[in-house]
């Protein structure tokens, strides 16, 4: 019995250590990717599976986490050497004292077509544009995130503070049925949360707003990649690299509609219909960036009370060519 | 065998109440889907092996953290009643320790630990080495001064004491106690698994909902929650094989 | 209050000592030390304070409700054991259960108010009263269920008069855990369905990677859970003088 036990323990013990070592490539330069289960990162996903990163000499290992935040956490630790989210978290972590710096922008938001990011209330509530949110309860999915900026800039632009409405923090997923059931008023959301709730007849869905800022004519960065600066410093050509993967992959999955589709099917796991209405996000003039490209959202962030200003774009950033 | 039909029977009262409460329709379904709809997607994930996967994970999780904490609470609790300044010195730290919540203290621990192993072992801890200790020094602080002083009026020395008598006596409150352990390491591993996001259940529920998929949410709850009937086989399993004379002697006829 | 306990309090003193230390090692914001911590408590105080009266009023609350419902069904499964057998898969099934997962069905009944969050701290705080209420009535004594029969008392009056007090010390560490993971989910739930409360102060801090902000949060959730711990044991050595007395 006693032995058996052992062996027992052994083997699960093998079994747990077994699964978390992955196999490596003596030549190849091995990249660790942090990220948010979020649309920008498919041209990786799906970079990868055609085998686009080992050509170029890296090796990737994706490790998806649940918020910006917490990516952010994952690269401070040294667990993961590039991290994707919104410009949000590595910027406040950046203010922080993270060494961290922003290398490549993945999507932008132009008005009026090219937005990620939605404001939505049910019918039920009542509300039919931002002033009449007042009061209601509206929903984010994070503290100091993305969609709180959002919600912030729409107010103001509506003459309203974040104190004029009683927010709840919701992840994305919980906040269709909230919505459905009164629970909140509105919501800021993504796809394919976003599709759903519109498809939602029960709902009747008004969109108040869109996109993050009130003010898109300029376009606006929204998700990027970011890595600390030791390891930019030392990798300089892995992260031109990445960006050549990342491009090349990008304009794949642009071309052809199903591809398209089907990844979004075969990496984000959504549902076929859910994943019809998936766009993914772009940057107009390429994914290297500069100072001047975060520096919009810096200051919304500033004029919103998230930050204290003033910030410099360029401390945020590396540029990178590809 | 008669566990397992006790399992079996548990898991259908759980799936009759909620498919009474799908019936009722107090929620839409497509947020209360039917145990239909939960059992095809359970059947999905089980033919494509991620299920397996992410079952074996988890456990194996659960099962060495469960161990490793125990055995570390009941040590614990051993040298606190070997060593009465220990034992006080120690409940500072553990009352201060013991009201944290892990879902506040990790998203921290991340930047320390990463999300590796060190992550589980620090989280699995943090929660579960506490009812095994805490039960542990409750039990082997009242064990019955008669036992005790037959046992020293036989000759026993300090260690022998606690080996031939406090130890067995205070058993089964251990045991109680690491079994309430069981389930809290399993929400432990659960929620490590949310956050480092490689593999496990956990991961899939977060990485389900992510895709709006509701049925696979709530299939592999279901899963979540039997393996706790599991870890609990494992531990009354263990109890019985130490604490087996005081089960028998508590049994009584109804 | 007895004469203060240097030798054990040298015990916290050093691990005190010990983190202050790998803190200055380590130099980094990510890891600040007990005099940041210390720091940032002085400047968050106001907020911190603000925010825990919701948190404890709802853990006040799901506790009751625990206690009120899991005492007597532990007492009675305890009693009428081939009931209790049955569900004791279902009770560790119901167990296992992790907050986050469970949050979000509870929403689906219950909205994203208080009632949401006190169902949970409830479902919670039942599990170590069921589960040590149940095993304490069911090993009651043998000798005690002699006594009970010789005196012909009903099974009622049996559950009520031996059952009860004859758990009542095991009760009581089911319920001093009950409390702890009350509060303990009391927090996991505001950081879940974040309106107001200390979880919400502790999420902030966390996504503006404030770490001793953070820690100031969770020292102030210590120092409660502390305070809470001490008077239930207070009560209890009031209330179970007698387990004392005799076991001492």
């Amino acid at each position: 019995m006693k032995l058996s036990k052992r062996l027992l323990l052994c083997a699960l013990s093998a079994a747990a250590l077994g699964a978390a070592a992955a196999p490596s490539f003596a030549e190849n330069l091995k990249v660790k990717f942090a990220y948010l289960v979020a649309d920008s990162m498919l041209p990786a996903l799906y970079a990868n599976d055609q085998g686009y990163f080992k050509e170029a000499g890296i090796d990737p290992e994706f490790i998806p986490v649940q918020g910006g935040p917490a990516v952010v956490a994952a690269l401070a630790s040294g667990d993961a050497d590039v991290g994707y989210a919104a410009v949000v978290p590595p910027v406040n972590g950046h203010l922080k004292g993270l060494p961290i710096r922003i290398f490549l922008h993945l999507g932008e938001e132009i008005a009026p077509d090219k937005v990620y990011v939605w404001l939505a209330a049910s019918k039920a509530s009542g509300i039919t544009d931002l002033k009449s949110a007042k009061g209601k309860k509206i929903g984010f999915n994070a503290n100091g995130g993305l969609c709180e900026l959002a919600w912030r800039d729409h107010l103001a632009s509506a003459g309203l503070k974040i104190e004029d409405v009683q927010p709840v923090v919701l992840p994305f997923p919980e906040q269709e049925a909230a919505l459905e059931q009164g629970s909140i008023d509105a919501t800021c959301t993504i796809n394919p949360f976003m599709a759903s709730i519109s498809g939602n007849a029960k709902i009747g869905a008004t969109v108040i707003a869109n996109g993050t800022l009130a003010d898109l004519k300029k376009p606006l960065v929204n998700d990027a990649l970011f890595a600390t600066e030791d390891w930019l410093s030392k990798h300089a050509d892995a992260a031109s690299k990445i960006a050549a993967v990342y491009d090349k992959a990008e304009k794949e999955l642009l071309a052809d509609d199903k591809k398209m589709a089907d990844a979004a099917v075969k990496y984000m796991e959504l549902k076929p219909e859910d994943a019809k209405a998936f766009r993914l996000p772009m940057v107009t003039n390429g994914l290297s960036v500069t100072g001047a490209d975060i520096q919009p959202i810096l200051d919304a962030m500033i004029r919103n009370g998230m930050q204290q200003g003033p910030l410099n774009g360029d401390d945020f950033v590396v540029n990178i060519k590809y | 065998m008669k566990s397992l039909l006790r399992t079996f029977v548990s898991v259908a009262i759980l799936l009759g109440v909620w498919q009474l409460v799908y019936i009722v329709g107090i929620v839409p379904e497509k947020y209360f889907p039917s145990v239909l709809s939960l059992l095809a997607a359970f059947w999905q994930m089980l033919m494509s092996g991620e299920l397996a996967k992410g079952e074996l994970m988890t456990f194996s999780r659960a099962a060495l953290g469960l161990s490793a904490a125990s055995l570390l609470g009941v040590t614990l609790a051993i040298l606190a009643d070997l060593y009465p300044v220990f034992g006080r010195g120690f409940r500072y730290i553990s009352d201060v320790l013991q009201p944290i919540p892990p879902a506040a203290v990790v998203p921290m621990a991340v930047f320390s630990l990463g999300l590796g192993i060190k992550l589980y072992a620090f989280v699995i801890i943090l929660v579960t080495v506490w009812p095994a200790y805490m039960n542990g020094v409750a039990a082997l602080s009242s064990v019955s001064p008669v036992q005790l002083a037959a046992g020293r009026s036989l000759g026993c020395s300090r260690l022998e004491l606690l080996r031939h008598i406090k130890l067995p006596a205070a058993m089964p409150e251990i045991f109680t106690g690491i079994r309430y352990a069981a389930t809290i390491a399993l929400i432990a591993v659960i929620v490590s698994e949310m956050l480092a996001g490689r593999d496990g259940l956990g991961f899939m529920i977060f990485k389900k909902a992510f895709a709006n998929r509701t049925p696979e949410v709530f299939a592999l709850m279901f899963v979540v929650a039997i393996n706790g009937v599991a870890l609990n086989a494992l531990v009354n399993g263990l109890r019985w094989l130490v604490t087996g004379w005081h089960i028998r002697m508590m049994e009584r006829t109804e | 209050m007895k004469r203060t306990d240097v030798l054990g309090l040298s015990v916290p003193l050093v691990a005190l000592i010990l983190w202050q230390a790998m803190a200055l090692l380590k130099h980094s914001p990510l890891f600040p030390g007990p005099f940041e911590v210390a720091l940032a408590i002085g400047s968050h105080f106001r907020e911190i304070a603000g925010q825990l009266g919701y948190t404890l009023m709802r853990a006040a609350i799901g506790f009751a409700i625990a206690v009120a419902s899991m005492v007597p069904l532990g007492i009675f499964l305890g009693r009428f054991h081939k009931i209790g057998r049955l569900l004791e898969p279902v009770i560790d099934m119901l167990a296992t259960l992790p907050p986050p997962a469970v949050v979000p069905l509870v929403m689906l009944f219950t909205g994203t108010g208080d009632a949401a969050k006190i169902v949970v701290i409830a479902y919670a705080a039942a599990v170590p009263l069921l589960m040590n209420t149940y095993e304490a009535s069911y090993s009651v004594h043998p000798m005690m269920n002699r006594v009970a029969r010789s005196l012909q008392l009903g099974k009622f009056e049996t559950m009520l008069h031996v059952d009860l007090p004859a758990s009542l010390p095991m009760i009581a560490t089911g319920a001093r855990l009950a409390l702890a993971s009350s509060l303990l989910v009391s927090i996991t739930s505001e950081m879940l369905l974040s309106t107001n409360g200390i979880g919400v102060f502790l999420q902030r801090s966390q996504e503006y990677f404030s770490i001793d902000a953070g820690l100031a949060g969770i020292a102030f959730i210590s120092l409660t859970g502390l305070i809470i711990n001490a008077l239930m044991f207070k009560l209890e050595k009031r209330w179970l003088y007698w387990h004392y007395r005799e076991a001492a």
